[in-house]
C-alpha cells in the first residue's frame, strides 16, 4: 500500500544557519497509521511538520498521498492534510467557533448549512458542542485546542499533523484526545514530548536526534533513545565546562 | 484592556434582537448621518442629540461603559473648545465669541455623538455576529474578509498585549525597574507580534484562507423591527443630507 506521508532524503537548513536542522531524513507513514515524533527542544520536530506542508524550504522529496510537495502541487497536497499548530490561537481565523470549524468545508464549496451541521457533529465528537456559538476569545486554551483540532478534522484529511497537541490539556483532555485520534479515519503524525500520550495513541515512534531520525516499534525504546540524547547533551555540556 | 472583549455585545437593549446585518447597517447609516448633519441650525442640533440618545438608550450599554465613553469623549473632544479664540468661521474678520464657541462646540458635539453611536453599535453586536452580519450586507467579499480579520487580529493583539502587561506586573516591573522595562517593552512586544503574525500567516496558508471565507447569505426573513430600524436610520441619513444641502431650511 502507498504511504500517506513519505520523506525521501530530506534536508532542511534555515537561511543564515551554518548547520542543517534536519539532515537526510527518510521515513514513511502508512494508511491509518499513528506515528509519534519525539525529540528534544529545538531538535526540528515542528520544522519537519512544517516542511511536510511546504512551509519550510527543503531539499529531497516529500509526498503526501503520492502528491509531491512542490510549488505547483502545494495546495493539492495541503488539501489532503489537517494541521494542528502548537499554539491553537494562531490558526483560529474567525470570531465565531462554528464558522471557524466549518471553514474547511465551505472552502471546498459545500453549502454553509451542510458545513455547519457537520461542524456541529465534529464539535460534539470532541465533547464541546455547547461552544459552537461562542467566540474563541471567550474560551480556555484547552477549548481552543479542540476548536483547532475540529477545524483540522472536519475535512477528513488523509493525513493529520499534530504539533504538541497535549500542551495545556488536563489529564481528562488528554484521554479524550487520544480517544478521538483513535477513531479518526486519517493517518496521524504527532510531534510531542508526552511519552504517555504517545504510547496510548501511537503504534510507531520516531526520534529526532542530532539532525537524524531513528525509528522504534516500542515506546520505551524510543524513550530510552531520547533519554540517551539527554545524558549525551549533559555530558557534552559538562566536558565543555571542564 | 481585558474589557475590550467584554465590550462587544455588552448592550442589553431592544436593538440586540435585530438581525446582525441590520444592526451594522443601521449603525453605519446613523454614523454617516452624524457626520453630515449641519449643526448651525437648531433642527440639526436637536435631531442629532435625539437620534444619538435614542440609539444609546435602545442599545442599553452598561452604565459603567457609558461612563467610560463619556470620560473618553471629554478627554478627546473637549480640547476643541479650547480652540475657540482662534476660530474664524469662514470670514476674514474676527466673528463674535458666541459664533466661535458654537463652531468649536459643534465639532465636539458631532465627534461625541459619532463616538457614542459607534460604541452603542459595538455594544449590540457580539463579536461572533460580525462575520455573518457583514456577509449579509451587499458589499465586496474582499472587504468583508479584511474587516473580519482586522477585528480578529486586533482582539488577538489585545489579548497578547494584556498577557505581556500581566507578566510585567507579576515580575514586579515597577519603580526604577519599571522604567528600564518600559524601554524593552516595545521590543519584546514587537518581536512577539511578529512571531504571532508569522504563525497566523502559516495557518492561513495551510487552511487556504481566502475570499471563500465569507459566509454566504441564507436569505433570512426580516422582522418588522428590522425593517422599522433600517427605515428610521435611512430617514435620518436622508434628512441630514437634505439639511446639509439646505433644501429643507
Amino acid at each position: 500500500m502507498n504511504p500517506v506521508l513519505e520523506f525521501i532524503s530530506v534536508t532542511i537548513r534555515y537561511p543564515g544557519n551554518s548547520r542543517n536542522t534536519i539532515s537526510d531524513v527518510s521515513f514513511q507513514v502508512h494508511h491509518n497509521e499513528r506515528v509519534a515524533l519525539f525529540g528534544l527542544n529545538g531538535s526540528g520536530k515542528t520544522t519537519l511538520l512544517l516542511a511536510a506542508v511546504g512551509l519550510v524550504p527543503f531539499t529531497g522529496s516529500i509526498f503526501i498521498d503520492r502528491i509531491p510537495v512542490e510549488k505547483k502541487n502545494l495546495q493539492k497536497a495541503r488539501d489532503q492534510t489537517g494541521f494542528l499548530f502548537n499554539i491553537p490561537e494562531d490558526q483560529i481565523l474567525f470570531p465565531r467557533v462554528l464558522d471557524d470549524v466549518a471553514y474547511g468545508l465551505i472552502r471546498k464549496g459545500i453549502p454553509s448549512k451542510v458545513a455547519h451541521k457537520k461542524a456541529m457533529s465534529v464539535l460534539a465528537m470532541l465533547g464541546v458542542p455547547d461552544i459552537a456559538e461562542c467566540s474563541p476569545f471567550q474560551l480556555s486554551h484547552g477549548q481552543r485546542q479542540r476548536i483547532a483540532l475540529a477545524g483540522a478534522l472536519i475535512t477528513n484529511p488523509s493525513l493529520l499533523l499534530l504539533d504538541e497537541p497535549t500542551s495545556g490539556l488536563d489529564p481528562l483532555g488528554k484521554i479524550s484526545l487520544a480517544d478521538v485520534l483513535h477513531t479518526a479515519p486519517s493517518s496521524i503524525m504527532i510531534a510531542t514530548h508526552d511519552v504517555e500520550f504517545a504510547s496510548r495513541s501511537c503504534s510507531r515512534f520516531l526520534v529526532l536526534c542530532e539532525n537524524e531520525i531513528r525509528e522504534f516499534q516500542d515506546c520505551r525504546d524510543a524513550e530510552q533513545c531520547l533519554l540517551g540524547n539527554v545524558s549525551k547533551k549533559r555530558q557534552g555540556k559538562i566536558s565543555n565546562e571542564e | 484592556m481585558k474589557d475590550a472583549f467584554a465590550f462587544w455585545g455588552c448592550g442589553m437593549g431592544l436593538l440586540k434582537s435585530l438581525h446582525a446585518h441590520i444592526r451594522i447597517l443601521s449603525g453605519i447609516l446613523l454614523g454617516t448621518g452624524c457626520l453630515l448633519i449641519p449643526l448651525q441650525s437648531m433642527t440639526g442640533f436637536l435631531l442629532l442629540t435625539f437620534v444619538t440618545t435614542c440609539w444609546c438608550v435602545l442599545a442599553a450599554m452598561p452604565i459603567k461603559m457609558l461612563f467610560r465613553f463619556a470620560i473618553a469623549s471629554i478627554i478627546l473632544f473637549f480640547p476643541f473648545l479650547l480652540l475657540t479664540p482662534w476660530m474664524t468661521v469662514g470670514s476674514l474678520t474676527t466673528p463674535p465669541l458666541d459664533d466661535r464657541f458654537a463652531q468649536a462646540g459643534s465639532i465636539a458635539l458631532r465627534s461625541t455623538c459619532c463616538l457614542f453611536i459607534a460604541a452603542s453599535t459595538i455594544a449590540i453586536l457580539a463579536i461572533q455576529d460580525v462575520h455573518r452580519g457583514l456577509a449579509d450586507i451587499p458589499i465586496p467579499r474582499t472587504f468583508v474578509v479584511l474587516i473580519v480579520q482586522l477585528i480578529n487580529q486586533t482582539m488577538l493583539l489585545i489579548e497578547e498585549t494584556s498577557r505581556i502587561v500581566d507578566v510585567l506586573r507579576l515580575r514586579g516591573a515597577s519603580g526604577v525597574r519599571g522604567i528600564r522595562v518600559l524601554f524593552s517593552f516595545p521590543i519584546v512586544w514587537m518581536v512577539r507580534m511578529l512571531f504571532r503574525a508569522e504563525r497566523t500567516a502559516e495557518a492561513m496558508t495551510i487552511r487556504g484562507y481566502g475570499i471563500e471565507a465569507v459566509a454566504k447569505c441564507d436569505g433570512m426573513k426580516l422582522k418588522n423591527a428590522d425593517v422599522l430600524t433600517i427605515i428610521c436610520a435611512s430617514a435620518f441619513l436622508v434628512v441630514s443630507l437634505l439639511l446639509r444641502l439646505r433644501i429643507i431650511l
